[in-house]
């Protein structure tokens, strides 16, 4: 606006400031020229402007640049990076190797597991051969034992019966002994009485027979149906 | 608060070499220190070279296979004895841009004359490389396959003014975003003191969100330093397949 | 025109002049647009892919930190130019 407003009456047409004619472009190149003067000296005052342009720091940077970067190239190209190479190509040679070897063990036991399924699978249809043929032989031979065992017990049940008859017949016979032993003995040593073998066993037999006083029927359930009337029978 | 005085380049030891100025600057030191970093970060790490890598080691062998990888996906394998080159490239360029992130320390890549040498070095290699393995035929890589030949006054001068526009996109690209990134971030810290300055506690207490900017800028810079090694190693990568193969 | 008037115009182009430089440089930082631009598209493609075909992810993503770096430093041309104009 500034430029505009300065400018504008020197655009009317050539200017006779001086007395000559001067064109009507002398503006636009004083502009110029001002600028560009202005701009070297406030360059001159700030300092030199962007520290990237300063022609005075380029052979150290280069020559440090040069030194840092072929030194840095040498030591990685010669120390490190081989290095790193050799670790790198022992791990991977190290891998290739365990799996070269895991394969070979895996084969391994791939080979192991197929015989050891090839015996199980010989050894079920051999064990199954013989269920079956074992099956069919012994279903018959079974049925005979068990007959022959069922004889046998049926025989000994029996027998068993017959003695446990004959024990008990033996001690029913032994008790009316026994008692009148006791008996006599008892009124012996209570009564002083001499009782004879024949006429205890007489009495030993009517009591076995009728009861103690003749008038109780039996000995065992009445008593235990009737406790009252077996406490009056014993008093 | 000048957001250019942290490009400045300080003599720190004065050396004058065949009447020229190369004294050990602060430039020359983050140089030697990437150096160094480097050379420990490689050479610690592998030292028990052991056959299962512990952290230092896992590192090291990180970049020695993304830099193998890289070459071999972009170059080709037939570029494998620029590996080590390479390699070098992109280690020197990313320790140097990361070391820049740290305060005080200078980035030597934020200068246009460290990246040009470093660009040019990589055009004058590929070129010489395709013009000794090629031969005269290099220059057909101007007129590309498949075009009528009535279009090649047309596209060869274009071809090859590409062609020699990539050292300055290459080192321009590498001190643009180093030197952006770190002006950048001293203007927004430059805006808390302008802030303090002008405004008293409470420019103090408004002060406090250019520095939350720049937390969150710093973390951009890191980034930005990683992808621009990557992506001056890649493109180096790209400009040796193309003088290996031609197209 | 008399010597006074020449010599007031001559201060006030001075000035003006000096003063011009941040107008370029303001314009020449416009062109950042274009990278902001670019940069958006590029990875609105890469959302798109990804959602398309998430298995692709691992792969492009490489692919599209490069086109960035390569955006971002068209950008930084035009950043640089005003740095230039800034400071120089």
């Amino acid at each position: 606006m500034v430029a505009q407003m300065t400018a504008k009456p020197d655009h009317r047409g050539p200017s006779r400031c001086y007395g000559r004619t001067v064109p009507a472009g002398w503006v636009p190149a004083l502009t110029l020229t001002l600028t560009l003067i202005a701009g070297r000296a406030l360059a001159g005052e700030g300092g030199g402007g962007l520290p990237q342009l300063d022609p005075a720091t380029v052979p150290t940077q280069l020559f440090w640049l040069a030194v840092s970067f072929l030194v840095l190239y040498y030591m990685l190209f010669g120390v490190a990076l081989p290095r790193v190479e050799s670790v790198l190509q022992e791990r991977d040679s190290r891998i290739a190797f365990d799996v070269v070897k895991a394969d070979e063990l895996r084969a391994e036991a791939d080979a192991v597991l197929a015989a050891a399924e090839r015996l199980r699978d010989q050894a079920r249809s051999q064990g199954q051969e013989l269920v079956a043929r074992t099956g069919r032989v012994g279903l018959a031979s079974n049925r005979l034992l068990m007959a022959e065992l069922d004889v046998q017990l049926m025989a000994r049940i029996k027998d068993a019966e017959a003695r446990i008859l004959a024990a008990k017949l033996t001690a029913l016979a032994q008790i009316d002994e026994v008692a009148a032993e006791a008996a006599r003995e008892l009124a012996a040593r209570l009564a002083g009485v001499r009782v004879d073998d024949a006429t205890m066993a007489a009495l030993v037999g009517q009591v076995a027979r009728d009861g103690f006083l003749g008038r109780v029927p039996g000995a065992g359930a009445p008593q235990r149906s009737r406790p009252r009337s077996a406490a009056e029978a014993a008093g | 608060m000048d957001p250019l005085h942290q490009f400045h380049i300080k003599p720190l030891i004065s050396v004058i070499v065949a009447d020229l100025d190369v004294s050990f600057s602060n430039s020359a030191l983050s140089m030697i220190t990437s150096v160094i970093i480097i050379y420990a970060l490689m050479m610690l790490g592998m030292r028990r070279r052991s056959m299962v890598p512990g952290r230092w080691q896992s590192l090291a062998e990180i970049f020695y296979e993304f830099i193998t990888k890289m070459v071999d996906d972009n170059a080709g394998r037939a570029a494998r004895p620029f590996f080590p080159f390479i390699f070098t490239l992109f280690m020197f360029i990313l320790v140097g841009n990361l070391l820049g992130m740290l305060p005080w320390a200078f980035t030597f890549t934020s200068h246009i004359v460290v990246t040009f040498a470093m660009a040019i070095f990589v055009f004058t290699m590929a070129t010489l490389l395709a013009l000794i393995k090629h031969g005269f035929r290099f220059f057909t890589f101007f007129l590309p396959h498949g075009v009528p030949l009535w279009l090649a006054p047309l596209l060869v001068p274009i071809e090859i003014v590409s062609y020699l526009s990539r050292p300055i996109s290459l080192s321009v690209r590498l001190f643009a975003n180093m030197m952006a990134g770190h002006t950048m971030l001293k203007v927004f810290a430059g805006f808390t003191v302008m802030m303090g300055a002008g405004l008293g506690a409470l420019g103090y207490a408004a002060g406090i969100v250019p520095v939350i900017i720049n937390i969150a800028l710093i973390g951009f810079e890191i980034m930005v330093a990683t992808l621009q090694a990557y992506v001056f190693a890649i493109l180096t990568c790209l400009y040796i397949r193309d003088a290996l193969e031609l197209h | 025109m008399d010597a006074e008037t020449a010599r007031i115009v001559a201060v006030a182009l001075t000035v003006i002049g000096t003063n011009l430089k941040y107008v370029g440089a303001g314009a020449a930082a416009i062109g950042l647009a274009g990278a902001g631009a670019g940069i958006g598209n590029l990875f609105a493609s890469h959302v798109a892919s990804v959602a398309r075909n998430p298995a692709v992810e691992q792969k492009i993503f490489p692919i599209t930190m490069l086109g960035f770096a390569l955006t971002e430093a068209a950008g930084l041309f035009a950043l640089l130019v005003a740095f230039l104009i800034l400071f120089t």
